[in-house]
């Protein structure tokens, strides 16, 4: 055995490239907040991942003892100076340090075994499970694939949401910012769409990220529990930054997260990643700034501000044929104080983003849950991605909410009205209360087609309102039970052929008498 | 502010003007903008400044022992020529025991190690990973 380890060490000490090279070397002229002042390094990148080392005096027993090696990402190149931020133990720092450039980009490590892992912002494991073996780097930041990588997005993402994927549809490779005041339903709604994925087909399953920028441990801890219980940890992947890390590592959550989507992207896998949330993200990019004494503009925002996230969230794409079809889905959110979308970070978000899901505090108030307004809600792009049977079901359902939106304020004062507009009224109030629905419960896309077919045939108009969502259970449950093949082929062909139309007009009559 | 302050300060003098003159402005400067307070932070980093640029000019070699520097003194000369040192540099020389042998060169944030505490930390970086 000792002959074999000392074979291996005379084979180690043969092969060692021992050729001394100049290296060029910073030293630590002032540290603080997280942040370092280095003379010297003047061929350092913006981005550069730089080496801390206090070797200089240490003996060669403890160097060899100390575990962790101390790395600092260059973000400000000065004249005479670069200044740094520090990733790690930033109480290691001392001035007279020195400083090794690395000649590497920030990046992760990223492999396959990430998927049902959760990581810091560096990619290492926080789940106290082994460490991830990396088979590639990937940069975290880069530029975003060009418009001739590109191609349209043509493929539904389903959120499990009947609101959503009914009315603001969500493609595949699109970015839909998700707005609202504090405990709206944000992050449910988030949560449920990543739920919803174990719906669709292995074999186009996309891959889950849930980047979480300064939340509370407890807040990512109940998340991770809500998706394992759910059975949706297996292919979802959770990038844990909380409250109480450095700005620097809240500020690079949101980029590892891509790094990691891009990852599978390339690969021709399709990834949602959900970003929660930016605000908080753009608070630590302040906080960041203004310790690096980058010049503050609007509400003391430095000002690529805006830049930060088009820059983020254009890395969301969906691929061409050629290089595999990949997807990258992103869903942004945004915290809004008092309901005030013209805010600085919102409106720039918005402006961003194709579309924003709109929750409303007085909505969820009053019990309609998701608290979604459909009105000022929008997809830009989604639409042409709805499938076949949802775009034909969906149709009905929007205009019957827009009028039934126009004449709710009538009812305030109006205590005569017609017969005509009394059945809007109680139509309206049926869809409203067939759109709620509980938390951490998707409902896939092929009932909710089901489902909303059957409001449009006027199923729900026989039964009181508080009753609808029963019956639609009921109904639901009949259908699973007794005529599971409408379910199946909706499922598969994503269409409502003539043949499925007269077998669900069947079911609803079957239904309707039990209900008698 | 300061630093900006104690670079411009720094400049004017290297552009010629004397150092009395220049101290003279600072002060009547300052205490035109009610910033007299600034004045004992701004020199105090203009002799930072000035120290890191007289330390980045001034060329260091550190060796394990006495013994060392003796043996390995054209290794070192060779050394500091790679590092663009002039005949007129200042060479400090320092005993650093940790090194366990060879040398180690500094000069205007560049570095040439060779000493044997690099090559050890290698080889247990090799065989360890």
């Amino acid at each position: 055995m000792s002959t074999e380890i000392i074979e291996r060490i005379k084979k180690e000490i043969a092969s060692l490239d021992n050729a001394v090279t100049t290296t060029e070397i910073g030293v630590v002229s002032a540290a603080s907040d997280g942040i370092a002042a280095i003379d010297g390094l003047r061929s350092a990148q913006m981005m550069e991942m730089v080496l801390f080392s206090a070797d200089e005096g240490a003996s060669l027993e403890s160097l060899l003892a100390a575990s962790d090696a101390l790395y600092g990402l260059v973000l400000n190149l000065e004249e005479d100076s670069v200044k740094v931020v520090i990733l790690g133990d930033a109480s290691k720092v001392f001035e007279g340090m020195k400083v090794y450039r690395t000649k590497k980009l920030l990046s992760i490590p990223v492999s396959e075994d990430i998927t049902g892992r959760v990581v810091n912002a560096l990619g290492e494991a926080i789940d106290g499970k082994a460490p991830i073996v990396g088979k590639r780097d990937m940069p975290i930041e880069r530029v975003a694939y060009g418009v001739m990588d590109r191609s349209g997005v043509n493929e539904p993402i389903h959120t499990g949401i009947k609101a959503i994927d009914s009315m603001i549809p969500i493609g595949r490779g699109q970015r839909e910012l998700i707005i609202g005041d504090r405990q709206t339903g944000k992050t449910s709604i988030a949560i449920d769409t990543i739920i919803n994925q174990k719906y669709e087909p292995a074999a186009t399953r996309p891959l889950c990220i849930y980047v979480a920028i300064g939340q509370k441990r407890s807040k990512t801890a109940s998340i991770m529990q809500k998706l394992q219980d759910a059975g949706a940890m297996e292919y979802t992947t959770i990038v844990a930054t909380s409250a109480s890390e450095a700005s620097p590592l809240l500020f690079l959550a949101p980029f590892a997260g891509m790094a990691i989507g891009e990852y599978f992207m390339e690969q021709g896998k399709d990834v949602l990643i959900i970003l929660d949330d930016l605000s908080k993200h753009a608070n630590a990019y302040r906080q960041m700034s203004l310790l690096l004494r980058r010049p503050p503009g609007r509400e003391a925002y430095p000002g690529d501000i805006f830049y930060l996230h088009s820059r983020l969230l254009e890395r969301s794409a969906k691929l061409s044929k050629e290089l595999g079809g990949g997807s990258i889905t992103a869903l942004p959110i945004i915290e809004t104080q008092e309901g005030d979308v013209s805010a600085y970070i919102p409106t720039n978000v918005i402006s961003i983003t194709d579309g924003q899901i709109f929750l409303e505090t007085d909505l969820f108030n009053k019990g309609i849950r998701p608290a979604l307004n459909v009105g000022i809600s929008v997809s830009r792009v989604g639409s042409s991605a709805q499938t076949k049977a949802m775009k034909k079901v969906a149709g009905k359902i929007r205009l019957e909410l827009a009028q039934f939106r126009e004449l709710e304020a009538f009812m305030q004062f109006a205590s005569d009205l017609d017969e005509e507009t009394k059945g809007r009224i109680e139509s309206g109030r049926r869809y409203v209360e067939l759109l709620k629905q509980p938390q951490n419960n998707p409902m896939p896309f092929y009932k909710q087609v089901v489902s909303i077919y059957a409001a449009n045939a006027g199923m729900y108009g026989v039964v009181p309102v508080a009753d609808v969502r029963k019956t639609e259970d009921s109904f639901l449950s009949f259908i699973e039970r007794d005529r599971k093949d409408i379910f199946d082929t909706i499922e598969t062909g994503r269409e409502l052929t003539d043949e499925v139309v007269a077998k669900i007009n069947k079911a609803i009559e079957d239904f309707k008498q039990t209900l008698a | 502010m300061k630093t900006q302050y104690a670079q411009a300060f720094l400049e004017m003098i290297q552009e010629g003007m004397s150092v009395e003159t220049a101290l003279t402005g600072l002060r009547t400067a300052l205490a035109k903008k009610n910033y007299s307070k600034l004045l004992v932070p701004i020199l105090l980093e203009v002799q930072r400044v000035l120290e890191a640029q007289k330390d980045a000019k001034q060329a260091r070699v550190a060796t394990a022992s006495t013994t060392d520097a003796k043996v390995l003194k054209a290794k070192i000369t060779e050394a500091l020529k790679t590092l663009g040192i002039e005949k007129s540099t200042v060479v400090k020389e320092v005993v650093d025991e940790t090194l366990v042998g060879g040398f180690v060169a500094t000069f205007d944030y560049k570095e040439y190690d060779q000493s044997y505490k690099r090559t050890l930390k290698s080889l247990f970086e090799s065989i360890t990973k």
